[in-house]
């Protein structure tokens, strides 16, 4: 445990703040108003997680993979009785975080888009230095909507937009852009209000849906000032004009979501973060809070995430108004905005509702919803339990003749994955469309027989099939179900496992395979719970 | 850009689900004994032969009536597009759809459909589920998911298969809602192909699979105890749903259909899809839903009069060839047919840059045929500009009654969810189409 702790800690990117504590402290408050909620519904929440549960869905959230059999066995054998507050910070601060996240971020960004653009890489590594840094959430939105050309880093985030103005004509890119900054920045989808009024909240009039595409009606791509590729103008003129059912052609005036009309006097952008990306705009702080909170609980407090307004009234208005203060507050600080949602019993509570009554629902927040591993979380998840991240590790350790492979740390490790073809094959698979999970038997198919399955199981160095065929029976349902499972098996599990190993006709590298298979392609292992 | 605007209530959490006790004691009965009914395949097709049948081609982004089934050349709100006359005397429809009108004494057509949910994702789930997003008190089945559930294939067929899925998903494509993932229809990517990675076919493989599901099933048991929610169902249903599919390998392979077969259907992923269909059906599958291209193809704001052509020409070869094909091999009559997509589109000629219309939800066409419905029928009509329905409005409630009805379920019934009744249609609202029946 200690070698691990210390591992970790050498690797901080961000020290624990002197306001760890006061992430804790969010959490409480958090779970007062839950608890309460609950009380008054006579509800009695579900235990908190069991350990082995808690260090497999806390490495998950925080990092994106399961943890391997050391790092559960370290936990496990741990004694301490906050280790799991300990290890929340620790993941946090870690250097392996904002490699997980800085997907997480993009496909909340650009997830709706449909294909890979120029500029990607650069965009993805744009997050994960900010990430690393801890940036500020407001900056980063400043740096997406305004950026800065002579800033190396910072000239990355002008993908956000400038993706937006690849192909399609003018009014496509403006659908683009107008729909993409609404939904992931302020947390409302206006796309109705483009043809009419909206037709479930009185106070958006199509005059909203132009109003924010006004903010972009000058934008375009030129020739970036510096080096090579593209940078985001703004022409001198260019207006946006809508055609009402009742008021015929309008131009659209530079509104924001509450009402205030902007002038642009430097720059329609500016304008746009001037009205809308601070701390007194309830729509910017509250967009994050819930996106945070859905991803980590599994359940937004307003559904859809981008489904913010008076029609569609948060579960707990309470908690989001709670969180979103308190990010505005924290100067936007994400880690801190993450930590209290980790931190709160409400996260830490059991999948498993044993009674008295039926299992409550979801939104409740009474027991943890299962939530299924996301394509990222999948794929490495794979790798790890497999032990094909060995072989992977091996690979990009090599390096070539011109360049020797460095350190090929955890977040190296991942982002390299990433680009396999692969991690792609097993992505666009395992890739949700709107709400709501379901398994079908593509997915069934995919686990049982796609050749990536294949190659991760296969045997060789490192890999968990060929380190069970040398176990011993008894040994190896302990080695697979910590490999895979991140938690020794019972005693019933043990017999079971030693019964199929044993059982004559099968060669004991198959029903290795075997093993690992019927584990990697188990429940237990597709979710997060 | 496709969003998915899922409105409160559509998406509360279901926590009805696929019993897991059920599930197993179907599946894993006397440990393997339970997949010999499910792998007894063969004789599936006789037994459901007698059935009836849907093969719904969803034709996603609201296809315009006027370049449809309700031209009106030669007004202000007519488009470019001339019309031709159909084998139904005084009944014309789009240039670009000579086959449909050759066979338009063999299908019924509704001409004054009328719904209320001009977005596209909305449209889709209305249209699909015969509920609005917004009043489901329960994630709404799809209508296909309600057949698979009232009448299921025999022997371990897949009771419902999708071919190709337009992007958006549960909305787009609405799933099984509060009837669980037991009804989800099997998933197929498209163009004619079959599910992903299904293995070569043979004992070998079966045996193997037999083998390590039940150690997966086996060694799981224990996680399910406590998380019974519909996604945790859904995993497990999966595997089962494969153990089936590897008993009966050569469903999906239209390889096996004759060339001169083939051609009839055209050189497109709706023709190849289109046939794979017609293939499920006579095997046995009762229910299949193909989709016309994905993102939205039908969606013509700008455009929209040329590129019509070629998609209505490519769904027009395809259809027809899938009537005729139906009907040659005796399955017309025990097969429904139905094409339509989630809305239809603005008589007034819209947009910015080159002209397109735009949505439009108050009068718009679709058809329908085989399974007893009525041939040759024109039911409704719109004005002379279409602007309005003039005579007859079907709404969707009525028209997924006609649907049941037509499938010998009665639209009245309601189904039960964790002991409240949910009706097939918006608050059972919907009435049959008499013309049709």
């Amino acid at each position: 445990m200690r070698a691990l702790v210390l591992a970790v800690s050498a690797a901080l990117l961000v020290p624990p703040s002197a306001g760890a504590g006061d992430a804790r402290d969010l959490g409480k408050a958090v779970d007062a108003k839950i608890v309460a909620a609950l009380q008054k519904e006579g509800v009695k929440p579900a235990p908190r997680a069991e350990h082995a549960e808690l260090v497999r869905r806390i490495y998950l959230d925080v990092l994106g993979r399961i943890p391997t059999a050391d790092e559960a066995s370290a936990y496990l054998e741990d004694d301490r009785a906050d280790k799991h507050h300990r290890l929340i910070d620790e993941l946090l601060a870690g250097a392996e975080m904002p490699a997980y996240w800085r997907g997480v971020f993009h496909h909340w960004l650009n997830g709706n888009l449909d294909e890979k653009r120029p500029g990607e890489d650069e965009f993805l590594a744009y997050l994960q230095t900010r990430l690393g840094e801890n940036a500020a959430w407001d900056k980063m939105a400043r740096e997406m909507l305004d950026p800065d050309e002579t800033d190396p880093v910072g000239k990355g985030a002008s993908y956000f937009l400038a993706s937006r103005l690849i192909g399609g004509d003018r009014s496509a890119q403006l659908d683009a852009m107008t729909v993409a900054v609404s939904s992931t920045f302020f947390g409302v989808q206006m796309q109705c209000a483009k043809c009419h009024d909206h037709p479930t909240v009185d106070k958006w009039k199509q005059e909203n849906y132009y109003g924010i595409a006004a903010f972009f009606a000058r934008t375009a791509t030129g020739r970036a000032k510096s080096g090579s590729g593209t940078a985001l103008t703004e022409k001198p003129d260019g207006e946006v004009k809508f055609t009402g059912r009742k008021t015929g052609e309008t131009t659209a005036r530079l509104l924001f979501l509450d009402g205030t009309v902007s002038e642009a006097k430097d720059g329609r952008r500016k304008a746009l973060i001037a009205a809308g990306v601070n701390a007194g705009s309830p729509y910017f702080k509250r967009a994050m809070a819930n996106r945070v909170w859905k991803h980590l609980t599994g359940v937004g407090l307003v559904e859809p995430v981008d489904q913010i307004h008076d029609a569609n009234p948060a579960s707990h208005p309470e908690v989001l108004d709670l969180l979103a203060a308190d990010f505005a507050t924290s100067k936007f600080d994400l880690r801190r905005l993450m930590g209290g949602i980790l931190h709160s019993e409400a996260y830490l509570r059991s999948s498993r509702w044993v009674g008295p009554g039926a299992r409550p629902a979801d939104r409740t927040y009474a027991v943890a919803a299962p939530k299924p591993l996301s394509p990222p979380q999948l794929a490495l998840s794979l790798a790890y339990a497999t032990g094909y991240a060995e072989a992977l590790r091996a690979r990009y350790q090599g390096g070539d003749k011109n360049k020797p492979g460095g350190a090929v740390t955890p977040g190296l490790l991942r982002t390299r994955f990433e680009k396999e073809r692969d991690y792609a094959t097993l992505a666009a698979r395992f890739k949700q469309e709107g709400e709501g999970f379901q398994a079908n038997a593509s997915h069934a198919l995919f686990l049982t027989y796609n050749p990536v399955i294949h190659t991760m199981l296969k045997p060789g160095a490192g890999a968990l099939v060929t380190r069970l065929a040398k176990a011993k029976d008894d040994e190896a349902a302990h080695l697979a179900y910590l490999a895979v499972l991140s938690r020794p098996p019972t005693a019933d599990e043990a017999a079971e496992v030693a019964n199929y190993l044993a059982a004559p006709g099968v060669a004991r590298e198959e029903s290795c395979r075997d093993l690992v298979w019927a584990l990697l392609a188990g429940s237990e292992f597709r979710f997060n719970h | 850009m496709l969003k998915v605007p899922l409105l409160p209530g559509a998406c509360a959490r279901v926590e009805h689900h696929l019993s897991r006790r059920l599930f197993l004691q179907g599946a894993g009965a006397g440990a393997l004994g339970g997949f010999g009914r499910l792998f007894a395949a063969d004789h599936a097709g006789a037994a459901t032969k007698q059935g009836k049948h849907v093969i719904l081609v969803f034709m996603s982004g609201g296809p315009s009536q006027f370049e449809t089934w309700d031209p009106k050349t030669g007004r202000p709100t007519g488009g470019p597009h001339m019309n031709i006359q159909t084998a139904v005397p005084g009944f014309r429809i789009d240039e670009y759809m000579p086959n449909l009108a050759r066979l338009a004494n063999r299908t019924a057509t509704i001409r004054s459909m009328t719904s209320d949910l001009g977005d596209h994702m909305e449209g889709h789930y209305l249209a699909q589920t015969g509920h609005k997003p917004t009043s489901v008190s329960a994630t709404a089945p799809h209508w296909l998911s309600v057949c698979a559930h009232e009448r299921p294939a025999a022997g371990g067929l897949p009771s419902y298969v999708v071919l190709g899925a337009e992007q958006g998903g549960n909305m787009a494509v609405p799933g099984p809602g509060f009837l669980g993932a037991g009804h989800q229809g099997l998933y197929c990517p498209g163009k004619g192909q079959g599910p992903e990675d299904l293995p070569a076919a043979g004992e070998k493989e079966l045996d193997a699979f037999r083998r390590r599901e039940a150690l997966r099933s086996g060694l799981g048991a224990e996680f399910g105890r406590g998380r019974g929610v519909p996604a945790v169902g859904s995993h497990d249903a999966a595997f089962g749903a494969v153990g089936r599919l590897l008993a009966s390998r050569d469903l999906f392979d239209i390889t096996k259909e004759p060339p001169k077969r083939v051609e009839q259907y055209g050189p497109t992923a709706l023709g190849r899809d289109c046939l794979l269909a017609a293939r499920l059906v006579e095997k046995g599958v009762p229910f299949v839903r193909v989709q016309h291209q994905t993102g939205l193809a039908w969606d013509k704001h700008r455009r929209a009069f040329d590129s019509q052509r070629n998609l209505t020409h490519e769904f027009d070869t395809a259809v027809g060839a899938l009537i005729d094909d139906l009907t040659g091999r005796g399955l017309w009559d025990t097969t429904l047919v139905v094409l339509m997509g989630e809305f239809g589109r603005t008589p007034g000629i819209e947009g910015q840059g080159p002209p397109g219309r735009n949505h439009w939800t108050k009068s718009w066409s679709m058809s329908l045929g085989g399974c007893g419905a009525k041939p040759g029928v024109v039911v409704g009509s719109t004005n002379d500009d279409g602007t309005a329905v003039k005579d007859r409005p079907v709404t969707i409630p009525d028209l997924f009654a006609t649907f049941y009805a037509l499938l010998g379920i009665d639209p009245a019934k309601e189904l039960d969810f964790e002991g409240r009744p949910m009706p097939l249609t918006e608050n059972g609202k919907g009435k049959p189409v008499k013309e049709v029946l």
